[in-house]
């Protein structure tokens, strides 16, 4: 008896000690989820790409076979789920980033250039077998300073060789980004670091959103200044905020050296653990209807929500039948031939009525002027 | 046949077109290639062929030209299918550029009308630019009740798109022809014989140093035939000199304003011109 008390007693108390601590991690690790690219390139397969972090934007572990997904309210079959890197113990997804970073002459105050080639070695440093990089910078002009490479080593060769110049052509960059991923596959993104208000680009933001193709990507971008402060040397972040939450990427603010290098190192971190699903859509014909994507998880009461288009501004239809066609071509020929028939029927009825009249008179005019 | 059922003409050859277009789409799909843009530039082709075809062919059906039917029908069918190789994928991008919806399908159509129209008003008797307002108003109308159709009435999207395309057609063809009768500054009214009520819209003519163009009962010979035995098959000459016409006369039987033969005169609004059995009046608007 008293052994089974003790037994009891010891059970409870392990209990009540580990409960709180389980309770805690439990909510700390309940994922947020976002749906971060949505590829319908291979359409009717779609493949979603899905962040899962915590509230600090730190990787969490998802079980692959949690993992759901809906296409307008319907269950779909999920045809391949891979990723969730070292968080589940898995393979990476490969990623294809574009840096692009900002060398107008404001980034000389404070060497926040120095800061910023830090925080992009660092980013480079995480890159693993399969990932790849590119590196675009901007001041008035769009430098291609390196092509995408998965070369750790020419890539970090190429950021410390980066110097200032003079103004701000943001867009006009990104737009180049876009440009240099369009005919890469996969997972992309695109890191964009700013330390001010772009001031000599003739693209938009929404020409930056519109240049995503239907295989997607998206634009975190990194804002490096004082927020509070607007004006040349001030941030634009509405701007940037805009391009991140349209892009499905996210934006992060620093103020110094530490700041930024965690920023980019988290964005690394947070891609490297993404799932990548892929389903075959139910609706295959390129209707030019909007379709909704909410991805959920059968462990936790959480979903994201997305949503794709697969093309057709003129619908690609299922019904062939010749019915249609014959009933509009009908109407047509109709409205075709009766006013013809009409003109017609009233010609006949004015010459025969005045066969003898002006009809006539006005040919033997013709005629007598010729003779 | 007056400028209403000119209009009227333009719309339903049009809209013939766009019938014909609809048709070709509905069998090809957009899937037969991976990337929609080249599935919509072959697609958008062979609309715009079928639409310019028949807008082509409507002048000459109207004026009896059997030959300048032919020759603008395939003209303006070449030019469609350019246009419609363009316009197609751009409005594709336009349409995914604007989240789709009935912005997106008015804007997207609207820009192929746009093109298509352009291509029409290049080879009708008009300037392009007539031509791309009407294409571009038919387009995003035919795009707007599409779409409208669908989300208000649930109506299949094969009846929308037939129905879309159909109008798109129309309205590219009745706006052409509308916007070329309401801004014309120039035109010729045929008062008497098998053409009476047709009107030659001049505006293209009009500009100076553009090559002059016959009037005869040729088709082969005259840019404006009048199927008129006691006219010659190169009667008279229009010279355009930037705002009004010269007319010489280059017949055996003579030319005549307000019943005056002339040699070469130079027009004036509401002028009386007879060649052979045929009369004319001259309408300037300046």
């Amino acid at each position: 008896m008293r052994k089974l008390n003790y037994i009891v007693t010891t059970l409870l108390l392990v209990a009540i000690s580990v409960w709180p601590v389980a309770a805690v991690s439990a909510q700390e690790e309940t994922p947020q989820l976002r749906i971060t690219q949505v590829d319908n390139s291979k359409f009717p397969n779609v493949t979603v790409y899905v962040s899962a972090t915590n509230a600090a934007g730190e990787p969490v572990g998802v079980e692959a076979g949690s993992i759901q997904i809906y296409e307008n309210g319907q269950l779909m079959q999920v045809v391949d789920v891979q990723g969730g890197g070292e968080v589940v113990g898995q393979e990476s997804i490969p990623v294809t980033t574009m840096l692009v970073m900002d060398i107008s002459g404001s980034m000389d105050k404070n060497d926040k250039i120095s800061a910023a080639k830090e925080a992009a070695k660092s980013y480079v440093a995480q890159m693993r077998p399969g990932d790849q990089t590119g590196l675009i910078t901007y001041d008035t002009q769009v430098y291609t300073v390196q092509p995408i490479t998965g070369d750790i080593a020419v890539l970090t060769a190429a950021i410390d060789g980066l110097k200032t110049g003079s103004d701000t052509a943001m867009y006009n960059a990104l737009m180049e980004a876009e440009k240099a991923l369009e005919g890469v596959s996969g997972r992309k993104a695109i890191i964009v670091l700013t330390d001010g208000l772009d001031n000599k680009s003739q693209s938009t933001a929404e020409d930056v959103i519109n240049g995503i193709g239907e295989s997607g990507l998206t634009i975190s971008a990194v804002g490096f200044g004082d927020a509070s402060t607007r004006g040349q040397t001030g941030l634009d972040e509405p701007a940037l905020q805009f391009l991140a939450e349209k892009s499905g990427g996210v934006y992060g603010y620093a103020t110094n050296a530490e700041v930024l290098k965690a920023l980019y190192q988290q964005q690394s971190r947070a891609l490297q653990s993404e799932y990548r699903i892929t389903y075959v859509s139910p609706s295959p014909l390129r209707d030019g209807i909007n379709r909704n994507i909410t991805v959920s998880l059968t462990s936790a009461p959480v979903s994201a929500e997305g949503k794709y288009n697969p093309g057709g501004v003129l619908p690609e239809v299922s019904n062939r039948s010749w019915n249609m066609f014959g009933v509009i071509l009908a109407g047509l020929l109709v409205l075709l031939f009766v006013p013809i028939l009409f003109g017609l029927l009233r010609g006949a009825f004015s010459g025969a009525k005045g066969s003898s009249g002006a009809g006539k008179s006005s040919r033997g005019r013709g005629r007598i002027k010729l003779k | 046949m007056n400028r209403h059922m000119r209009t009227y003409f333009y719309a339903v050859l049009g809209a013939f077109g766009g019938l014909v277009g609809s048709w070709v789409s509905n069998q090809l799909g957009l899937s037969f290639s991976p990337n929609i843009y080249l599935s919509s530039a072959l697609v958008g082709a062979l609309i715009g062929l079928s639409v310019g075809l028949f807008i082509g062919l409507t002048e000459g059906a109207l004026t009896r030209n059997p030959v300048q039917a032919v020759k603008s029908g395939l003209f303006s069918g070449l030019l469609g299918l350019a246009a419609g190789a363009i316009g197609l994928p751009l409005s594709e991008f336009l349409f995914q550029s604007v989240g789709a919806g009935i912005v997106g399908r008015a804007l997207g159509l609207g820009i192929f009308g746009l093109l298509i129209g352009l291509a029409e008003g290049m080879v009708g008797r008009t300037q392009a630019w007539k031509g791309m307002l009407g294409g571009f108003i038919g387009g995003a109308i035919g795009g707007a009740l599409l779409e409208l159709a669908r989300v208000r009435f649930g109506t299949d999207l094969a009846t929308g798109k037939t129905v879309g395309l159909v109008l798109l057609g129309a309205c590219v063809g009745a706006f052409i022809s509308l916007i070329a009768v309401l801004l014309s500054r120039a035109w010729l009214e045929v008062r008497s014989g098998k053409l009476k009520g047709t009107e030659f819209m001049l505006d293209k003519f009009i500009a100076k140093g553009f090559p002059s163009v016959a009037i005869g009962s040729s088709p082969l010979k005259s840019e404006i035939v009048l199927p008129d035995p006691d006219i010659a098959p190169q009667h008279a000459m229009l010279t355009g000199d930037g705002m009004s016409f010269n007319l010489k006369d280059m017949s055996l039987s003579g030319t005549f304003i307000n019943n005056r033969k002339i040699e070469r005169v130079q027009l004036a609004d509401g002028q009386k011109i007879r060649m052979g059995n045929t009369e004319m009046v001259y309408h300037e608007r300046r």
